[in-house]
């Protein structure tokens, strides 16, 4: 009886810590993204990061959008036009579709992910253009853990982690699928920080970010996150180390927040 | 030392003019700081030797513009997204094929 009773409190906290509290239907974040040329942050794109209802007919899923576009300016040296989609259960953002679509200075790539949980496999779709304009694709299956979520779903879960109760130096981890590899993403809590936002003065969690088997993330804690310390836990500022440089994403608005 | 001067100020200044018409205005602060280091230079030694000091006004002229553009769009340049329209267009398309892969998935919640 005590097992029993011991297994359904496990089960239970395990559905309470994976619910969704932090994210709602009709979100609407957008960033400027800055980019370190020669020492000095330049605006070069806008990220929009949307949540919005999509009904099939069997169920009601939550579309997480993320949009990266150049400014004007900018399109005639590097023009991106960058989109990320994941469909998402609105209860505990395991996803479901996931679509990435990018537009960058020319190169083209998409990936799609359909997510099977009953045989744990991913029906991975890639295609890419070819220098003569033409597009080739592969299909692949790929074989997960049940936890294992893309990039977009991890974003927006990371925004559901119970950090009011974290002491610094906490690290959760997460599984991400990109690029048809599972990778381990390491969440380092780092403290609390005020700063100061278009959106206002926030009092913050500070995270870093390390992505564990991949060298898409450089440094040890250069990679870092701000999340309003508050229920919405939204981002506020990101500044992160890739291969090709370093740069900045700082909120410019935020609206339809849940909480 | 002038010719060198005379050599960095005009390319410094030059430089940062074309950089301050491009959306990379910002990293015009470097070619302007060269500019003006070896304008006041060339002015200092052409005084010094009492020789013309056409070229070393012609180079802080040119600085000077730079910075006025400088501070302008510094000031009041707006970034902008261009192209929104077919990114919209994108955006629907997309998530119509969305939903018709998801009626083919099971979701099981």
């Amino acid at each position: 009886m005590k097992y029993v009773l011991t297994a359904i409190g496990l089960f239970c906290c395990t559905q309470l810590f994976s619910q969704n509290k932090s994210v709602g239907f009709g979100e609407k974040l957008v960033y400027t993204a800055a980019y370190n040329i020669s020492g000095l942050l330049t605006d070069v794109a806008e990220v929009n990061m949307e949540t919005s209802k999509i009904r099939t007919s069997k169920s009601t899923l939550m579309r997480i959008k993320c949009a990266a576009t150049t400014y004007s300016g900018f399109d005639g040296f590097f023009k991106i036009r960058d989109l990320y989609e994941s469909y998402v259960s609105p209860t505990t953002l395991k996803p479901y579709l996931y679509k990435r679509e990018i537009n960058e200075g020319g190169y083209y790539k998409f990936m799609q992910y359909k997510y099977s949980y009953k045989s744990n496999t991913v029906k991975s779709l890639k295609k890419k253009r070819r220098g003569d304009g033409s597009i080739w694709e592969e299909k692949k299956n790929i074989r997960f853990d049940k936890d294992t979520k893309d990039l977009v779903a991890t974003f927006y879960s990371i925004r559901n982690l119970e950090i009011d109760n974290a002491t610094v130096g906490d690290v959760s981890s997460f599984k991400v699928l990109f690029d048809n590899e599972v990778s381990t993403l390491l969440i380092t809590y780092l403290g609390k920080e005020t700063i100061s936002t278009k959106i206002g003065s926030k009092k913050c969690y500070k995270i870093s970010i390390n992505l564990k088997g991949s060298d898409i993330l450089k440094g040890n804690n250069a990679n870092l996150l701000w999340l309003t310390a508050d229920e919405n836990k939204i981002p506020v500022l990101a500044r992160f180390k890739i291969a090709v440089g370093s740069g900045e994403l700082k909120i410019k608005s935020a609206t339809g927040l849940k909480n | 030392m002038k010719k060198l001067f005379v050599i960095l100020g005009y390319i410094g200044s030059i430089f940062a003019l074309i950089l301050t018409a491009t959306p990379l205005f910002k990293i015009a602060v470097f070619p302007i700081l060269v500019g003006f280091v070896c304008g006041l230079g060339l002015l200092y030694l052409s005084k010094k030797t009492q020789q013309k000091t056409k070229t070393s006004l012609y180079i802080l002229l040119l600085t000077t513009i730079a910075i006025t553009v400088l501070v302008y769009k510094t000031v009041f340049y707006k970034a902008e997204v261009a192209d929104t329209e077919a990114q919209i267009i994108r955006e629907d398309q997309s998530e119509e094929d969305a939903i018709e892969l998801l009626e083919a998935i099971e979701i099981d919640e």
